[in-house]
């Protein structure tokens, strides 16, 4: 019998390709083949009294547990414990519920269909193990882990593992971007041992572009008969491009916006910075919207590298910047004064918005569930108008689970099926709230398979021929053609979130944070964060 | 002493230095010549050789170019500063003043508190409404962004620096007081000789191997200021109190590790070359004042 040893995070189950199926060390890169085993207690037990003395791997309430006692493992449903029986070959991570190593026999719990199994290790042949394609970041996405659970299922010529850097920080303090992407920058710097690199604002592809830590992935994308650029959404592709060169690639996307009602504010696609003052001139009785000054700091940010940085040149010491400030400073104290009325202040919705309450209301187009409940709700005066900033196209397009290839990788062929796989994954609810992060897909036969959906009138409407409604209890109707095609037209006009530097984020927030305090003005702060934000341009030059 | 005689002390003498030789050969020397490898290279990961481009991109590089200003600039006015003013507080110690005890106590605390502590008390007193400002408004005069205005950022720098380093350089300082000898002091006493004359003409000979000595150790520290300004102010401080390890330490978090390297190699170059200069005057005076 083969003692594992020490083994690195959670082994994996995994398929060996013959019908076996096996535990993955990825510390010594061993596949530990096993046979299907079974366990059956003698008589039924009630729960928690007859156990004979054993201990719990996991739950612990008095409704769900499993139990070793000696050799034998238990768990229950119910009040009763549960007959095992033999496993099928196929199983899914989510079944897997523990993994024990006990005087060296490893043992593996699986929960499929309502019973329990145990595999025991037996010895036999030891299958060659696949290299692994280790998939680094900080703070890895989960729909890159799901990806990678497919990756095992289907590929046996290499071993998906994430290694999230996330797990080196204090977890005392839990300072966000700390201990984890230090260690994480350091070996990159030193060359260490990557494949796949997950990329958002801790790990920039933009920084690591200019080392050449990344592979240019047109070439691959080209060369492919299966993927090609025509397989994305229109317009997607350029909108991540980095001086004609493709870094990464992301399987998602979401559009920040703002809604408004036409009836209201007039017909407006985009709003220009004279065109947000003029509107506000014009209705002096409404809100601009619900923000608080932390979510206008937000936007701020996100607009910041379209608006106020060109090239190498910021431009924060503008009226624009400064009269966004001076907004930011009045949002707080309506709060304020509402407080000192004894009111609460009214929150942007469909219908503060159809009143006038309120101008515009933040919207986050994560999927097509929440662009068709927009669509329901205000109907025909429904308009998409974006963020106000100066030069008016403020619709934001924000990739998520970004991928790229290191260039040092000797696995590249493999990391490329990776990332072409993260495209299929089948993690995009249809149902809203399914998903938090943005889902809408770049592959545009996914994206037209959901379209398809919400094409179907007959999706939304119930068993007993009553049509579905949304969450404000309208009707909701299957998308138009019409509406499709301004759907492609709000993609096409978003311009894409650029992940700054955290230092631009920190600045605005530092000198931000100072004005509302009252201890200096708007224009003041504006300078402030002109002289550090340019400092921090100069120094990429 | 034979030649066999001398050859074997010498000897002894590299056997008993070859640890601690092998420790900077290991941890320093060894390391600068990989910062100097990478310093002439394209990126981490092509290692193309580019000879000295990342040197002429640093050298037109904004940033850098403040960085080295203002950090010459600090070293220009704190050195002195605290070099000058050690010097007489010493020299008031050492004569028969009350309680100096307690003084010398005093003017060591700074060196036994950690950083990050005063720094929150430096935050405090500097604060648009800290014990600043309001010592100002007592006299009717406006309040002042201390470490938000180019210019008086740089004062409390200076005078934290000043507080931090004064006790130690007194203490050495003292400490060469107390070995001049005191025959010629006394003798130029009899002769009639003021105080500013025997200190000019006597105990200032024997004082400046220390001096300089004490110089060469306040440059050095003053290079570590840059801790407290990141605690001050954090990664993009205003242009007044951006330093060469601002600069640095920014290049490591951007992976831009060419560059960082090659501001490393500059610096260490100027810094070797302000050192030298010193070690010899040192040694100059040194061998003037055995004489």
């Amino acid at each position: 019998m083969a003692y594992i040893g020490k083994h690195y995070g959670n082994p994996r189950p995994h398929h060996v390709g013959d019908g076996r199926v096996a535990a993955l060390s990825t510390e010594t890169n061993t596949l530990y083949p096993f046979a299907k085993g079974t366990v059956t207690p003698e008589t039924p037990l009630t729960l928690a009294e007859d156990l004979p003395n054993g201990r719990f791997f996991s739950g612990g309430d008095n409704e769900n547990f499993l139990y070793l006692a000696g050799q034998t493992l238990y768990g229950t449903e119910g009040n009763l414990l549960i007959d095992f029986s033999q496993w099928g070959v196929n199983f899914t991570d989510d079944t897997l519920r523990d993994i024990t190593l006990t005087d060296g026999v490893y043992r593996i719990l699986l929960h499929e269909e309502g019973t329990l199994g145990v595999y025991t290790l037996t010895p036999c042949t030891a299958a060659e193990a696949a290299p692994v394609l280790r998939i680094t970041g900080y703070f890895v996405g989960d729909g890159v882990q799901a990806a990678a659970n497919v990756f095992n299922r289907t590929h046996f010529d290499y071993t998906a593992y994430i290694d999230d850097y996330q797990r080196y920080d204090d977890t005392n303090t839990f300072k966000l971007g700390g201990a984890g992407v230090t260690k994480l920058n350091t070996e990159l710097l030193a060359g260490g041992d990557f494949d796949i690199l997950y990329l958002n604002e801790y790990l920039s592809s933009a920084a690591l572009a200019k080392q050449g830590a990344l592979l240019d992935l047109y070439p691959l994308l080209d060369a492919d008969s299966e993927v090609t650029r025509d397989t994305f959404v229109p317009r997607i592709l350029e909108k991540s491009e980095t001086d004609g060169h493709r870094y990464s690639l992301s399987s998602a996307f979401g559009i920040r916006t703002m809604l408004s009602d036409r009836r209201v504010i007039g017909e407006h696609t985009a709003l220009s910075a004279a065109a947000w003052h003029a509107l506000q001139a014009a209705h002096p009785n409404a809100d601009m919207t619900d923000l608080s000054e932390e979510l206008f700091l937000n936007y701020l940010t996100d607009i910041a590298p379209h608006d106020f940085i060109t090239g190498n040149t910021a431009r924060f010491d503008t009226d624009t910047f400064i009269s966004y400030l001076e907004t930011m400073a009045t949002l707080e104290s309506a709060d304020e004064k509402m407080a000192q009325l004894g009111k609460e202040r009214p929150t942007a919705n469909y219908a503060t918005l159809a009143d006038g309450t309120f101008l515009l209301m933040p919207h986050y187009l994560r999927n097509f569930s929440f662009y068709q409940r927009a669509l329901c709700n205000l109907a025909d005066d429904t308009q998409f108008t974006g963020y106000p900033t100066e030069n008016g196209a403020g619709h934001t397009l924000e990739f998520a689970d970004t991928l790229g290839i290191f260039s040092n990788s000797d696995k590249q062929k493999a990391a490329w099926e990776f990332l072409k796989l993260t495209l299929k994954t089948n993690r995009l609810g249809l149902s809203e709230g399914d998903i938090e992060q943005p889902a809408i897909p770049t592959d545009r036969a996914s994206l037209e398979a959901q379209l398809a959906y919400y094409r179907d009138a007959k999706n939304f409407v119930n068993e007993d021929g009553t049509p579905k409604t949304t969450f404000e209890g309208t009707p909701l109707r299957a998308l138009t053609e019409e509406n499709i095609e301004h759907l492609y037209a709000i993609i096409a006009a978003a311009k894409p979130l650029i992940q700054t530097d955290r230092a631009i984020t920190d600045i605005l927030a530092d000198e931000a944070t100072y004005f509302l305090k009252g201890k200096c003005t708007a224009a003041d702060a504006a300078a402030r964060i002109q002289e550090r934000v340019q400092l921090y341009l100069n120094e990429q030059q | 002493m034979t030649v066999r005689n001398r050859f074997r002390k010498r000897w002894q003498a590299y056997v008993l230095l070859y640890p601690g030789l092998l420790g900077v050969l290991l941890f320093f020397v060894l390391p600068f010549f990989v910062i100097l490898y990478h310093s002439l290279v394209e990126n981490n990961f092509s290692l193309a050789f580019v000879g000295l481009q990342n040197y002429r991109d640093l050298l037109q590089n904004e940033a850098f170019r403040l960085a080295t200003r203002n950090t010459v600039r600090f070293s220009a006015i704190a050195v002195p500063l605290t070099v000058g003013v050690a010097l007489p507080v010493a020299l008031a110690l050492h004569c028969r003043l009350p309680a100096r005890g307690w003084l010398r106590s005093i003017l060591l605390s700074p060196l036994m508190v950690p950083s990050a502590s005063v720094l929150l008390v430096w935050q405090l007193l500097f604060d648009q409404s800290g014990a600043m400002n309001q010592l100002l408004s007592l006299f009717s005069l406006p309040p002042v962004a201390w470490l938000r205005t180019t210019g008086f950022d740089c004062a409390v720098v200076v005078l934290l620096f000043l507080w931090k380093n004064l006790g130690y350089n007194v203490l050495l300082f003292s400490a060469a007081l107390s070995h001049v000898p005191t025959a010629p002091l006394e003798a130029a006493r009899i002769d009639g000789a003021g105080a500013w004359r025997r200190f000019w003409y006597i105990q200032w000979r024997y004082l400046i191997p220390t001096a300089l000595f004490v110089t060469v150790l306040t440059l050095a520290n003053s290079f570590k200021i840059f801790r407290e300004v990141y605690l001050l102010t954090g990664d993009y401080p205003g242009e007044g109190l951006y330093m060469l390890q601002h600069f640095m330490n920014n290049m490591f978090r951007t992976l831009d590790y060419q560059r960082l390297s090659a501001a490393t190699a500059v610096m260490t170059l100027v810094i070797t070359l302000v050192l030298a200069l010193l070690l010899w005057l040192e040694e100059r005076f040194g061998r003037e004042v055995e004489e």
